[in-house]
């Protein structure tokens, strides 16, 4: 239920990130809305659907952007592994795991994005990807995590308690 | 001789009354006494009817308020759709604008044939420099294919799908074109940056070039079709015991504020990869 849920959700979630976000610059990094969201979905949620909703995510972003698509897997479940072990190990303070899963999971995707494109053998700068895109982008991505988890978690909450009415 | 009944009397003197009273007002003698003893009454009528209307207009006045507010609320919601509509249209003509101009440039090069597409986004990815179109193969776009404004180059087409299309920007990293420049008469390769800059590289170092210098395609590579404008020289640079000459270029398409471009359909890009030797083994 939830997946069928928040497959729009993501839906609008991608529109945003290519049509706003993407505009929305610090230097030249930009926020990634997907994955804030599923940190703070996984976070949030008291079941397993963080996983399905992250190859969900993984597959509509890999079939819009140019990067490798195991990148983006492979960073979208990180995301989910890291809050489902914060959840168990600081579920005192969720907003604290928020933001290191945020950290944690937005440093590896860049550095990732970064090492997976050097491969492809597009010959990025390294000093100038970390200072103009990769900093840029985990500090947006922190930025946006505290009002992206209060949305999220009203949003579970509803979701749960609509779910045990029913 | 019989008497005559006291009643009879009576009608008589009451016909001789109205008859008398009958025939003053036919001759007009009576309307003077009329209108004076009329007039006070009239008097009284207006003064009781002026109160009486202002009374009724003390307990009417508040539900006018209210016809009036609602009234001043339809107004209000038709000069909010009114604007909305001014809006909807400035933008529209923007977009004409745009597609005019467009349309100038496509006019200007009749051996091309084009097709318009709308910029609906931008790639995720912050290290990549991509757009994404509105037209696909559904429309005759294929990869390879150029992608122009009425100001320059902007890219070529990277991956189509029925109704859409990603274009790699000149200004990514991975994008290298040829080039020739005008005055210098020479060619090099402009190449993107992660920044969005671009620069031209592989420059003779003996060449002499100068700021302002214009930067067309060259056509080689078979990657663009030749004569395609994309910027001018800012900055020559010549470190010293450099093997080519470098310069940042200022691009003449705007990329930021991309919001319509045109697809050269005719024009099919050669792939000479296979052409090009590989080191012995």
């Amino acid at each position: 239920m939830a997946v069928i849920f928040s497959i729009p959700i993501l839906l609008v979630l991608l529109v945003i990130q290519s049509t706003v976000a993407s505009k929305v610059t610090l230097l030249n990094g930009t926020a990634d809305l997907l994955l804030v969201w599923l940190a703070a979905w996984a976070l949030s949620s008291k079941d397993r659907s963080g996983y399905i909703l992250a190859g969900i995510a993984s597959a509509l972003v890999s079939y819009v952007t140019a990067i490798p698509w195991y990148i983006y897997f492979s960073a979208y479940f990180l995301v989910i592994l890291l809050a489902r072990y914060f959840s168990q190990k600081l579920w005192e303070s969720p907003l604290l795991a928020m933001l290191t899963i945020i950290m944690i999971a937005s440093i590896y995707l860049y550095t990732f994005t970064f090492i997976g494109l050097r491969i492809k053998g597009i010959d990025y700068p390294l000093n100038v990807s970390l200072n103009q895109v990769i900093i840029p982008s985990v500090f947006l991505n922190l930025f946006i995590a505290i009002p992206v988890f209060a949305i999220v978690k009203d949003f579970s909450k509803w979701f749960y308690r609509s779910e045990n009415a029913s | 001789m019989k008497k005559i009944p006291t009643r009879t009397w009576q009608r008589l003197a009451i016909a001789l009354v109205v008859g008398g009273v009958l025939v003053l007002a036919i001759s007009g003698m009576l309307s003077r006494i009329i209108g004076q003893a009329v007039n006070p009454l009239i008097g009284a009528q207006s003064w009781f009817s002026t109160r009486v209307n202002a009374v009724v207009e003390f307990f009417t006045v508040p539900r006018d308020v209210l016809t009036l507010r609602e009234q001043n609320a339809a107004l209000q919601n038709e000069v909010a759709r009114l604007q909305s509509e001014i809006l909807e249209l400035q933008q529209q003509l923007v977009e004409t604008d745009i597609l005019y101009a467009l349309l100038d440039f496509a006019r200007e090069k009749p051996e091309n044939t084009y097709v318009a597409a709308s910029v609906i986004g931008k790639d995720p990815s912050p290290f990549l420099n991509y757009i994404i179109l509105d037209h696909g193969s559904d429309d005759g776009v294929f990869k390879g294919m150029p992608v122009v404004t009425e100001q320059g180059l902007v890219g070529s087409i990277d991956a189509v799908t029925a109704s859409a299309a990603r274009v790699k920007l000149i200004t990514d990293q991975s994008s290298v074109v040829n080039v020739k420049l005008k005055k210098a008469k020479t060619e090099a390769q402009v190449q993107g940056s992660i920044t969005g800059d671009l620069s031209l590289e592989m420059v003779n170092p003996s060449v002499q070039i100068t700021e302002g210098d214009l930067v067309f395609t060259s056509g080689l590579g078979g990657s663009y079709p030749p004569e395609i404008f994309i910027g001018q020289v800012l900055s020559p640079q010549l470190k010293e015991n450099a093997l080519f000459q470098t310069a940042s270029i200022q691009p003449s398409v705007d990329f930021q504020t991309l919001r319509a471009v045109l697809i050269i359909t005719n024009f099919k890009p050669v792939d000479i990869a296979p052409l090009i030797p590989t080191p012995m083994q």
